[in-house]
């Protein structure tokens, strides 16, 4: 409601998600997809757990809550259409750094899982 | 080169969410972007913050993502023959002897829908005419649920209201109702108040569809 009511936000109104927290539908072949790290000198080490965001124009590259690139453009239609990303919860997935390039600010990501 | 951005962490024209949101009225709060005036201030809040990750990413899925608030279409109540003013009975304590001479009424949605007296959550009557008997009215009262209420009522629907049968069992009935208001606190990150937006059309997109 409004102002005044948030002196009435007793315990019980906690917010609780059913579907938020439900896993969503696996992966089953391992792909890979090349990514635009943003800066291009950030620092990215293997093996971290990411999560990929459709944003519509784009797919963002998320380190927890930190923006840290996007998918290659070329690569995002065909993310989009492999793990079906539109039908998904948040139309999100997450991912994990596979290879860091030292001579580009790209990396890859393994969507699987 | 692309801008840096973020979750509300460098400033509202730079946030992901910018467009859905509009940035923070407060000229301070706009700059620093509504993540960092809030953290300090919430501590371990259940509402959605970009410094709590995990809990965001929950809350972000729980609506299907906040980047698109697009529905399908909606149902409004038919407005013709409605008085200027609507009684609402808060209860249906009153016992009138006879039924009330009242065309059309409005009855709380919580009073109908909410948790059940046996266990788990749902409607509490069977049909129309059980509804109208209780609280006094006549066989051909238009009743209008009204969605509008407290917190914890809402937030226990939104938790529920996804059960199999719940909405099926409130279009059951063939009231009209209004939408469950999800509140815009001014204490709150701006992403919460864009989820309570989604919510609230989410809510009105899914008591639409279920009239269908």
């Amino acid at each position: 409601m409004g102002m005044g009511e948030e002196k009435f936000r007793f315990k019980d109104s906690k917010q609780t998600t059913d579907e938020g927290a439900d896993p969503d539908v696996v992966v089953e072949s391992a792909r890979v997809y090349e990514c635009v790290r943003q800066p291009g000198d950030l620092q990215i080490a293997k093996g971290t757990k990411v999560r990929l965001l459709d944003m519509k124009n784009e797919i963002l590259v998320f380190r927890g809550t930190q923006n840290i690139g996007y998918v290659a453009p070329g690569s995002d239609d065909a993310l989009r259409a492999d793990v079906g990303l539109a039908e998904r919860k948040g139309r999100s997935i997450t991912a994990v750094v596979l290879q860091v390039s030292d001579i580009t600010p790209s990396f890859f990501v393994q969507v699987k899982g | 080169m692309r801008p840096l951005r973020t979750f509300g962490q460098n400033g509202c024209p730079n946030c992901l969410l910018f467009s859905e949101c509009g940035g923070h009225p407060l000229p301070l709060i706009y700059r620093i972007g509504c993540a960092n005036s809030a953290a300090s201030v919430l501590g371990n809040t259940d509402d959605m913050h970009p410094n709590l990750e995990e809990r965001f990413w929950e809350l972000w899925r729980d609506t299907g993502g906040l980047a698109d608030h697009s529905v399908s279409s909606l149902r409004p109540i038919e407005t013709s023959g409605l008085p200027r003013y609507i009684p609402v009975l808060q209860n249906w304590h009153l016992w009138p002897a006879k039924p009330l001479a009242l065309d059309v009424v409005s009855i709380p949605l919580f009073k109908v829908i909410g948790k059940l007296p046996g266990g788990g959550y749902g409607v509490r009557f069977p049909n129309g005419a059980t509804l109208r008997r209780k609280f006094g009215l006549k066989e051909d009262t238009r009743i209008i649920l009204r969605g509008v209420d407290h917190d914890p009522s809402i937030e226990t629907f939104w938790a529920k209201h996804s059960c199999p049968g719940v909405l099926d069992a409130l279009a059951a009935l063939d009231l009209d109702v209004t939408i469950p208001n999800f509140s815009f606190f001014t204490c709150v990150t701006g992403f919460q108040i864009v989820r309570n937006r989604k919510r609230t059309l989410l809510c009105a997109e899914r008591l639409a569809a279920c009239r269908t």
